[in-house]
């Protein structure tokens, strides 16, 4: 029965209480610093920047508290997939070699190329499943809102189109569990009734029309509580548009400029060496 | 546009994007399919939203989903693809262009012929998200392109063709309880039953 306990199968990310450094930051700089840290992460070269980054991940891992260990967990499931691009990249992928091969295997040959390719996806993967762990153990949902309406206030002041974003990432968040639960519901109603799921029909007509019975009431379900919702928020006076305040304000300190600073500096330092680098020739 | 829609907006907008999300973190939203690739229909929330309130609903949710898809890759990745999908030109971008390719196509028809404005609508949404998540597949040298030829053909016709199917019923089923002079002239077969009972 383990088929149909949708709502433990949702693991976004587990939200660790704490009282680091890193908890304690701001939330729009939390996410600007997510940001950042990705764009360096995605434009870094193999040597020396991708191991640099994932050093200094680790020493925010550090900071924060956490196990290093505990939030590498999660890449255990896709360990065996790994080995299977691993042999993809390495034989089935052409590319154009200026070296010989290093290893000869009947038809195929492993050259310098593919193993660096082959090292910098493994790497990148990596360092980006270490940094969104990360992100998603010291920041809560609430800050993650909030930090996004702070970030996008500069584009449409005049409509408060920030609020509405934010407004949009809390509805979204408290939603999920609520149609997770619904479609539990729905699947285990509509297994009650004869619906064969998970088994392997081969017909994409049979396959159809056992996911309409679940999808339609879904979607219909999820409009109708939506429609619900915007009868509740118009009667209790919600206009759209206007600049209102929140319950708990995050206050911009010295430590958050401090961290600023340090993240722009490193920001310029990396990639102004790859700009260096890419100017040398250099494209590993 | 006026007030009300823009609340409707704003929660429409979120209750896609969270089914979208359902859809995903509950593997819901893919089918088994014979080509070992499964057929994803967690695009359809982004079309649906797209044809129900418009071109910006359908970028939001389309970037939610994206977003969602990114997050899900490198949190909790499960399959051999998902290693790319950290990369956010793969996750992001295409998913951006499907609630703008559907509802150019859906706006096309000026409001008549709604099934085949939404079954033309929901095969362009879901062949843009096909082409070109793999076309960047592609660029990105993940797989090779006579794979990623195999899969278009073999998945993205047939993901078409679940997604035009769904898209329409749902479009229908909630047009017709949202306004029910669309089905005013229609009878139920329940209706009949009526009917005979007060014969006898």
């Amino acid at each position: 029965m383990n088929d149909f306990d949708l709502l433990n199968n949702i693991s976004l990310g587990q939200y660790r209480p704490g009282d680091s450094l890193l908890h304690k930051l701001h939330p729009a700089l939390k996410i600007s610093a997510l940001v950042l840290l990705m764009v360096l992460v995605l434009i870094s070269p193999l040597l020396p920047h991708l191991p640099l980054m994932f050093l200094l991940i680790t020493l925010m891992v550090r900071l924060s508290g956490q196990s290093l260990f505990k939030l590498l967990k999660g890449t255990g499931p896709v360990l065996p997939f790994l080995l299977i691009i691993a042999l993809i990249q390495m034989f089935l992928i052409p590319r154009e070699y200026s070296t010989p091969s290093l290893l000869e295997l009947g038809p195929f040959g492993v050259h310098r190329e593919d193993l660096i390719f082959t090292a910098k996806l493994f790497g990148r993967f990596f360092t980006l499943f270490l940094l969104f762990t990360l992100f998603t153990t010291v920041t809560t949902i609430s800050e993650i809102s909030h930090g996004a309406e702070i970030l996008f206030r500069p584009i449409g002041r005049k409509r408060a189109l920030s609020h509405d974003l934010s407004l949009v990432i809390t509805i979204t968040f408290r939603f999920i569990p609520i149609l997770a639960m619904e479609a539990e519901h729905i699947t285990k109603a509509q297994a009650s009734r004869g619906g064969s799921f998970g088994t392997w029909k081969t017909g994409l007509i049979k396959k159809i029309r056992l996911y309409i019975p679940l999808l339609v009431p879904l979607f219909i379900a999820a409009l109708e509580r939506a429609e619900t919702l915007v009868e509740a928020m118009e009667a209790r006076c919600y206009e759209p548009g206007q600049e209102r305040s929140r319950l708990t304000e995050y206050a911009w300190n010295g430590r958050d400029s401090w961290s600023l600073a340090v993240l722009l500096i490193l920001f310029l330092l990396f990639t102004g060496s790859r700009f260096i680098l890419s100017i040398g020739g250099n494209y590993v | 546009m006026s007030e009300t829609n823009r609340t409707r907006q704003i929660v429409i907008t979120a209750v896609m994007a969270a089914i979208s999300v359902v859809l995903g973190a509950t593997r819901l939203g893919f089918i088994p399919w014979f080509s070992g690739a499964s057929l994803t229909i967690m695009h359809v929330p982004v079309i649906i939203g797209a044809i129900l309130e418009g071109p910006i609903v359908g970028v939001i949710v389309g970037l939610i989903f994206g977003l969602f898809s990114l997050i899900q890759a490198a949190v909790s990745p499960t399959g051999a693809v998902d290693v790319f999908f950290v990369n956010p030109l793969i996750s992001v971008l295409p998913r951006i262009m499907i609630g703008l390719v559907a509802w150019t196509v859906f706006r096309a028809f000026n409001g008549k012929m709604t099934v085949l404005s939404t079954i033309l609508a929901s095969i362009a949404g879901s062949l843009t998200n096909t082409i070109l998540v793999l076309g960047a597949l592609g660029i990105a040298g993940a797989l090779p392109w006579e794979i990623i030829w195999a899969i278009i053909t073999a998945n993205g016709l047939a993901e078409a063709g679940v997604a035009a199917v769904i898209c329409t019923a749902i479009i229908l089923a909630w047009k017709s309880i949202a306004n029910p002079d669309l089905v005013a002239g229609k009878k139920s077969s329940l209706d009949d039953l009526d009917d005979q009972e007060e014969e006898k």
